[in-house]
């Protein structure tokens, strides 16, 4: 066996054998390894403020308000527009954020655990759909909304968590997945057990029972509320095989409106990006082809740890959003065995007599098969301050996997 | 056994598309092979993936 097969299966072995649970609730000026006062996390590849996309230019001036550095729009966007915020990507810091993907110091975060090899990922919580800061929305109703999550459910869930004790995220998933998950767009049996495994713990904080009524509505009625849990659980197991001299593994499928980024498990420090292609979009009511901004969000981590699109046989639901049929999710899922090393051990897939979901994306057959890996996604208008318009579907661009392989050959070759 | 496969011709298409979904059109019995040159023809990412073949 060469180098990189032997550094590729140790990549995979210990992705495969990452313990992620969540062990709790904290502020992210707290836990978050280098974060500073003026500094807001983004989705995605490194952006400066003038190339960012209007998603994520909403998020900026939505949390930036949320923080209390700025009254509203005009002010938050001169502070952005002469460097006093420091913008840098949420996976150089440990930490994953769905959509733009903007995480400010003063919000809370769900702190998630590799048991097994003891690295760490944060997470923000999940607001739900429609007009929400992670789709670019920033209006009082946004923001209110934030204010009520750090009042009230951050609060009761940080209570909750001393008493549940940690929670396995993998466990969950792999149930999940048997329940018509595909754990991206699709997190409903996900959100479903997460909220009764800790319902018991909640009950028990003594708060009161119209603030548990209020919270257990709010993340009852959200099919995304383990979105949130899931993203840090794979980043977790990702990041545990990161930085294996030889690896050609992918550790990070990410995109931040503008750009699409990837990372490689024996590349550490680097990202590879190309620019973020639009979606395929099934539109919310009242919006149309046209709306829809560019690929955006950590959220692809998932499909980089197998779930999402290549996990498509699980969920046809979801292909259907795009007139897609039973067969053409299994299709996805069998296309990406093609470009990926070996199958998940504990995320299975019904349908495909319980085979593993495709794991290991390998730059080398992502180069060699033309096969771009595929992506559920949502799907946020191109312009800032409005919101989410749809779920789509959407593959990597290539140019991503061509100068990692430049890279790789260059350092190793 | 030849006389047959002229009668009935079965038919392997390799790579565009196009002509089997003709040949289907016209009710031939044809099966499709997705086969695309490696790296899409890149002769400089065909020469670097020949390169990590021996690491």
């Amino acid at each position: 066996m060469g180098k990189i097969e032997e550094a590729n299966e140790e990549a995979v072995k210990k992705i495969l054998e990452a313990k992620p649970v969540a062990i709790g609730v904290k502020k992210a000026r707290d836990v978050i390894p280098g974060m500073t006062e003026r500094m807001l996390l983004h989705a995605g590849p490194p952006i400066e403020w003038k190339q960012m996309s209007g998603p994520t230019r909403g998020a900026v001036i939505g949390a930036a308000i949320f923080e209390g550095w700025a009254d509203k729009e005009e002010g938050a966007v001169k502070l952005a527009e002469r460097g006093e915020i420091e913008f840098t990507p949420c996976h150089d810091h440990d930490a994953v954020g769905p959509m733009a993907g903007v995480i400010s110091p003063s919000m809370s975060v769900y702190v998630v655990e590799n048991q097994e090899h003891g690295n760490k990922a944060y997470c923000n919580l999940n607001e739900g759909l429609g007009k929400v800061l992670r789709y670019g929305a920033y209006s009082a109703e946004v923001i209110d909304k934030l204010k009520w999550m750090e009042e009230e459910m951050a609060p009761l869930l940080t209570e909750a968590f001393k008493r549940s004790g940690p929670i396995d995220l993998k466990e969950i998933i792999s149930k999940a997945l048997h329940m018509g998950d595909e754990c991206h767009c699709r997190n409903v049996a996900t959100s479903l057990i997460f909220l009764k495994t800790m319902i018991p713990h909640i009950i028990e904080t003594g708060f009161d029972g119209e603030v548990i009524s209020r919270v257990m509505k709010f993340m009852g009625d959200n099919v995304l509320t383990f979105l949130n849990l899931l993203m840090p659980a794979c980043k977790a197991m990702l990041d545990a095989g990161h930085g294996i001299e030889y690896s050609t593994i992918v550790t990070t499928l990410t995109r931040n409106g503008t750009d699409f980024g990837i990372r490689v498990s024996g590349l550490p420090g680097q990202w590879f990006t190309a620019p973020a292609p639009t979606p395929e979009t099934l539109f919310f009511p009242g919006f149309k082809k046209g709306d829809e901004g560019r690929d955006i969000g950590d959220s692809a981590i998932a499909e980089t740890m197998g779930l999402g699109g290549f996990a498509s046989a699980n969920a046809p639901a979801v292909v259907q959003v795009v007139g897609g049929t039973p067969q053409d999710a299994a299709n996805y899922s069998r296309e990406m065995r093609e470009i990926t090393v070996a199958k998940h051990t504990s995320f299975t897939m019904p349908f495909m007599n319980f085979e593993g979901t495709p794991l290991g994306i390998d730059i080398r057959k992502v180069v060699e098969t033309g096969i771009l890996p595929f992506i559920n996604t949502g799907v946020a208008h191109k312009e800032p301050g409005v919101g989410g318009v749809g779920f789509g579907l959407v593959r990597a661009p290539m140019d991503c996997f061509k100068k990692a392989l430049k890279a790789f050959a260059e350092k190793y070759g | 056994m030849t006389v047959e496969l002229l009668r009935k011709p079965k038919i392997i298409n390799v790579g565009a598309r196009n002509f089997h979904d003709s040949l289907k059109a016209q009710g031939a019995d044809s099966v499709h092979v997705d086969w695309r040159p490696p790296a899409g023809g890149d002769r400089e990412m065909v020469a670097l993936l020949d390169k990590l073949k021996k690491i």
